[in-house]
């Protein structure tokens, strides 16, 4: 069904709704709001707190009647500016942070969970693994035993290593991780969306129930009868390559999927329904190292496409000089590094994978087999099966950013306009040489460039973070003409100018470079059918 | 020659304690190696590749639990660590044992399956009861000398002796005794080590041997809550100390003013 009615609010008087007013009171109590973890610093006029959908929609609808724009804020994890507003009001959506209910789907026997926008994964996940829902007890009593009472252990199985952004934030980005490599993005969870649109009216999406016509259209209703039909953006972005750049879409579209990873450009997402899924019993992460950056490549190429069977949770990467960084710290401060000697002149791969006792000794025969034809072995890693442990290498992993920002902090206390450079661009898995392609072309042009960086990343994905730190002004007008260079190739591949973290504010002269001023024009059409005064998160993925 | 490490399984964390029954919540918590027990298995294996590579005697690392079955995922762990065989001492007629019936049956097990050891290496404590008898209790039984908060050891296999440095309330002392011995080590790398995948695949190639009551002895009523004379008047987790005062700032001078502030107020340093 191409057509979709929209919903009544009554809403609140405006009154009743919190705020902050005034940019003084803002800047001067508030400030955290005007920033994320970009660093980008904007300002705003209105900081509002609603604790429920009337009061959005009642400052949706006064703050249209006065030409106020309106930036949807939640947990302010993000890394390219989508929540720093530039004037106008800011509405946080922090309040809403209730989890609403559980539901088990007869027909597909899964499990899912409906939540407002405000909470954070870490609680999700903590009350999903637990099976512990106070706030559910009273009224969902039988499901909640029903899910007790089932064996297996549960999560949501999105993993944007920030756990502290909220799930409606993580919907908004179509947020991503090391996890998406086995599980993939958020759009894949998400099973219902309910928004609030610029004129104030509800929208609620099930999955499954809308899809776009034959000619490309949606046609929406609103309660006064008046209806509004609209395209879809016709461009098209390859399917196999992990993307959260511009808004999705495909012949015949779920309208849900629209909204997923709109960087709230269309609306205001007030609920969400998420799938959620078993969760692998046991995992052991392994370190893996190999003696060049081409064998570690290989090494992903024959896991993830030669043995089928083979099925990790995630592959992630760091190069050389990742980890030769990380060895420095690791002599200056070793309990920091809490790690084993990181040894010299390798390139590391670590992939978890999930196994029963009895099937280990054949798994790590197959892993060994792979990893002896690239010039690695299993008797050279760290292994690690123990919760403790595992979340020892998830923050070895993690100390490597934390490293890089370090430095740039230092650098900045005497360049205080320097910043890294870190970019987010994947390329499709097939043809299989893309993935040593992408990284040969990063290698040569960042040794021409004789800029100081580390290559690190989701690398199961072909999705590499390329870190540059400059030292200097002219460096980094050097880093950033190299990130369009790269842009250029990743997208010659058919490939994204940002995986996973979104194009916000800060990465539109990356994101023009994939879509030129036709594929803008059709995200624009789709935000002026739907928000035509320009109300929500201006700035964001498009210049209106 | 042999050396037998004694290790025990604690909960991962923080102990919590049921305030009903007073007895330690076990479910839900993950159960690891009690570090004091890793350093020990460190420094049994450290002896070991010393020997080897100084190409003298063959030195096996035997580690000894007793447990409820799951206490094998730790003996697992000692394997995956370098240790050579396992025993895990496993009955019913076990449960309840206090250090007392505890040592007593790691010693009868010695003796009747391992009695030509040379070395007896045990944790200084086990993090979750916090006693530290079980080791010196099973030098008794045995009729070994012991050494205590062990720090670093030096095996001097010709002379059939061990140095050892050990921690006192106010510093070192160096000790050295005739082997047998048993040392309890309350110090290690504070990097525990990690397997590799290889390790972790032999060890499962590994024994771990069954001992139940009745192997050791006909009158086991002397084992587990029986053999039992400990009365608990009271159990709680200790307070865990807070994490003091934090100065953090960029600057290092504004950070060293206001440090020398705060030990002014306090009257650590006489005001100027
Ligand atoms: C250390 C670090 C590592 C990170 N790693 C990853 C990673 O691996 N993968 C990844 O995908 N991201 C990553 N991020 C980025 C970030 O965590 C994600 O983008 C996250 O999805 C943002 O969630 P948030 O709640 O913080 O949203 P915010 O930053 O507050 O907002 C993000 C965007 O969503 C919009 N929005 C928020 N809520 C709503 C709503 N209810 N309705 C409509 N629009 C809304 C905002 O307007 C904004 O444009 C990382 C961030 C950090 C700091």
């Amino acid at each position: 069904m191409d057509f979709i009615r929209t919903g009544y609010s009554p809403g609140v008087t405006f009154e009743k709704v919190r705020k902050i007013e005034g940019k003084e009171n803002i800047e001067s109590m508030f400030s955290s709001y005007t920033i994320d973890e970009s660093k980008l610093k904007g300002y705003a006029e209105w900081l509002f707190f609603p604790k429920n959908e009337e009061e959005i929609v009642t400052v949706v609808q006064e703050m249209e009647k006065r030409g106020v724009p309106i930036t949807i804020s939640a947990a302010r994890t993000g890394i390219v500016g989508g929540c720093v507003p530039f004037g106008g009001a800011i509405l946080s959506l922090e309040k809403l942070n209730a989890i609403l209910g559980l539901g088990f789907d007869e027909k597909t026997k899964q499990w899912y969970v409906r939540s407002q926008p405000g909470v954070s994964l870490k609680e999700l996940n903590e009350k999903v693994i637990q099976k512990k829902f106070p706030e559910l007890e009273e009224k969902q009593k039988e499901l909640l035993d029903k899910f007790s009472q089932d064996e297996k252990t549960y999560w949501y199985p999105v993993d944007p290593t920030e756990k502290t952004a909220h799930l409606g934030g993580t919907v908004a980005t179509n947020a991503s991780g090391s996890l998406s490599y086995k599980y993939g993005a958020t759009r894949k969870w998400v099973r219902k969306v309910r928004l609030v649109l610029a004129n104030g009216e509800i929208l609620d999406i099930p999955r499954g129930k809308y899809h776009a016509s034959p000619e490309g259209t949606f046609t929406i209703q609103n309660t006064a009868g008046e209806t509004k039909t609209f395209s879809i953006p016709y461009y098209r972005i390859g399917t196999n390559v992990k993307n959260a750049a511009g808004l999705f879409t495909e012949p015949s579209m779920d309208l849900i999927d629209l909204f997923i990873g709109s960087e709230g450009i269309l609306g205001v997402i007030t609920e969400v329904e998420v799938w959620i899924t078993e969760k692998p019993e046991n995992v052991i992460a392994v370190t893996t190292f190999f003696p060049t950056e081409m064998d570690a490549a290989s090494f992903v190429n024959d896991i993830r496409l030669k043995d089928s069977s083979l099925k990790t949770e995630f592959l992630e990467y760091l190069c050389p000089d990742s980890l030769k960084l990380l060895r420095k710290k690791q002599i200056s401060d070793p309990p920091l590094v809490n790690m084993p000697p990181i040894p010299k002149n390798v390139a590391a791969i670590i992939f978890e994978i999930s196994y029963n006792e009895d099937s280990l000794p054949e798994l790590y025969e197959r892993l060994e087999t792979i990893a002896i034809k690239n010039n690695s072995s299993m008797d050279q890693t760290w292994a690690c099966y123990e919760d403790r442990e595992i979340d020892r290498i998830t923050a070895f992993r993690h100390l490597l950013p934390e490293t890089v920002n370090a430095i740039i902090a230092e650098r900045k206390q005497k360049n205080p306009t320097i910043h890294k450079l870190g970019t987010d661009m994947a390329v499709p898995i097939i043809p299989e040489t893309n993935l040593a392609g992408i990284l040969s072309f990063y290698r040569e042009k960042l040794r021409e460039s004789n800029l100081e960086h580390v290559i690190f990343g989701h690398i199961g994905d072909n999705h590499l973070h390329i870190n540059i730190l400059p030292k200097d002004e002219k460096e980094l007008a050097k880093a950033k003409e190299l990130y369009k260079v790269f842009a250029k190739k990743a997208v010659s591949l058919g490939g994204t100018v940002s995986a996973e973290h979104g194009i916000g504010k800060i990465k539109k002269e990356y994101f023009n470079i994939m879509f030129d001023e036709d594929k803008r024009r059709q995200i624009i059409e789709v935000k002026q059918a739907l928000d035509p005064t320009g109300l929500f998160s201006i700035g964001n993925m498009v210049n209106i | 020659m042999k050396i037998i490490v004694c290790i025990k399984q604690v909960p991962a964390g923080e102990v919590k304690i049921n305030p009903e029954t007073g007895t330690l919540i076990r479910e839900g918590v993950q159960s690891i190696l009690n570090p004091f027990c890793e350093y020990a298995l460190d420094e049994a294996i450290r002896i070991k590749k010393e020997q080897e590579e100084r190409g003298g005697e063959e030195v096996e690392v035997i580690v000894l639990t007793m447990g409820p079955p799951q206490a094998r995922s730790a003996l697992l762990r000692c394997l995956e660590l370098g240790a050579d065989r396992a025993i895990l001492l496993c009955d019913r007629k076990f449960a309840g044992a206090d250090t007392l019936a505890t040592s007593l049956a790691l010693s009868e097990a010695i003796q009747k399956f391992e009695e030509d050891f040379t070395l007896i290496f045990t944790g200084k404590q086990a993090i979750d009861g916090d006693t530290a008898q079980v080791g010196p209790e099973l030098a008794e039984h045995l009729g070994i000398p012991q050494i205590t908060y062990v720090t670093s050891t030096n095996l001097i296999p010709e002379r059939r002796r061990i140095q050892v440095e050990r921690e006192t309330e106010n510093g070192y002392e160096i000790v050295e005794c005739k082997l047998p011995a048993l040392v309890s080590v309350s110090s290690g790398s504070n990097i525990l080590r990690i397997p590799s995948f290889k390790e972790i695949i032999n060890a499962r190639r590994k024994v771990i041997k069954n001992v139940i009551a009745d192997d050791l002895s006909k009158d086991t009523s002397r084992f587990g809550l029986s053999g039992s004379p400990t009365q608990v008047a009271k159990i709680f987790p200790p307070k865990s100390r807070t994490g003091g005062q934090k100065i953090e700032s960029d600057d290092p001078e504004a950070a060293v003013s206001r440090l020398i502030e705060f030990l002014q107020e306090n009257v650590f340093v006489d005001k100027e």
